[in-house]
């Protein structure tokens, strides 16, 4: 990864256990889980996945990230 | 002039201007060239560099002018060579867990397509000493004389040639880092949001941190240019080794300035965790040409960095 990232930063995936948050147009495949642990599983496994970072909102979302 | 003094004249040239570059053909903790092909490669090129060197005074004295004329040419090569290192690092660059840079690579290129001059300069000038010697004296004196001025050429140009480090313009210590939440600081400047807290644990336990402090304005302008802490965050990675593989974005190492001060707080998770070598690696990065700023030798410049309302060191953020 380069300290000079492009300028397209894309959100891949925003993995949550608070059904509240599944909005209809998000714009990114938000993925409800049912435990923290859960939720950091698939976060890790997404991340791995996509060659991308794992970043925690303040309201506890995961959010799956190309930066 | 006889062929033989021509011919002893070329010869010293040659061998002494290939002989230079094949010195300055050396592999350094950045393994480039560091395989048979790199070698030959750059060997020839330098043994072109020394015979056109060698060759120009005798041709001239001959009244052979195109002779320069071989000169421009062989400049046009040696630029040729700086384009195809640089093409050829930019695409190697891309299967780095930790890059280069840009800036790194530009300065990798141009010091290859310089030594090619060095050769060439060496030559030039261990010719010219043995033909115009070799009117006077003994080929057999000239010769040497001839060869100890091209050693003496080599050495003041290839002491000329050599860089700065990182370590000569600013101060390099160990920097404490710690979470606030996901987010991880090093000595309050802000580097990234780590959100599992798998990675934090690790990072807490493998991570190394550094602080790089500007001794002066010029300092501080050329740390701040993001190809020079390219630099450093790839030789700290490259020395020292690095806790990550493929798509482990949150391990990768960094360098993010502290506004307040103009420091370079940088964060690595190395394979060997040392700090003492984390440190020495930091200082002994060279301070890329490309990235070297010197605001002062302006007038705006010398007036801006005169202004004394500047933040100390160590200041509090607002």
């Amino acid at each position: 990864m380069s300290m000079n990232p492009p300028l397209e930063r894309r959100i891949l995936a925003i993995v949550t256990e608070d059904p509240a948050l599944a909005q209809p147009g998000a714009g990114a495949p938000l993925i409800l889980v049912a435990s923290q642990q859960e939720k950091e599983m698939t976060a890790t496994l997404l991340s791995r996945a996509l060659q991308a970072a794992v970043l925690e909102l303040a309201n506890g979302c995961l959010v799956v990230a190309h930066v | 002039m006889p062929l033989s003094e021509y011919l002893a004249a070329v010869t010293a040239g040659l061998a002494v201007g290939t002989v230079a570059r094949a010195a300055l053909l050396r592999s350094d903790y950045r393994q480039y060239p560091a395989y048979p092909h790199g070698y030959v490669n750059h060997l020839t090129m330098g043994l072109i560099a020394a015979a056109l060197g060698a060759v120009s005074v005798p041709a001239l004295l001959e009244k052979q002018y195109t002779a320069v004329t071989f000169l421009a040419l062989a400049a046009q090569s040696f630029r040729q060579v700086r384009k195809e290192e640089r093409d050829s690092l930019v695409d190697l660059d891309t299967e780095e867990l930790v890059p280069r840079g840009g800036t790194y690579i530009d300065g990798i290129s141009k010091v290859f397509e310089a030594r090619n001059y060095l050769a060439m300069l060496t030559a030039l000038v261990c010719s010219a000493t043995v033909t115009v010697l070799g009117r006077r004296l003994d080929l057999a004196l000239a010769v040497p004389m001839g060869v100890l001025a091209g050693i003496g050429a080599a050495v003041l140009l290839s002491r000329a040639m050599v860089g700065r480090k990182v370590g000569d313009v600013c101060r390099v210590r160990p920097a404490e880092f710690h979470f606030l939440g996901p987010s991880l600081y090093v000595e309050g400047a802000y580097m990234m949001n780590v959100g599992l807290p798998a990675s934090r644990d690790l990072i807490l336990k493998q991570g190394l941190a550094a602080a790089l402090e500007p001794n002066d304005p010029a300092a501080r302008a050329t740390l701040a240019n993001v190809g020079q802490r390219q630099a450093l965050v790839h030789d700290a990675a490259a020395i020292l080794g690095i806790y990550m593989d493929i798509g482990e974005m949150e391990f990768t190492p960094l360098a993010r300035l502290d506004h307040a001060t103009g420091a370079v707080m940088l964060f690595i998770l190395p394979q060997e965790r040392d700090m003492d070598a984390l440190l020495q690696a930091l200082r002994n990065t060279p301070l890329l040409e490309s990235a070297w700023r010197e605001p002062r030798a302006t007038r705006a410049g010398r007036m801006a960095y005169r202004r004394p309302e500047r933040p100390e060191k160590g200041a509090p953020k607002p």
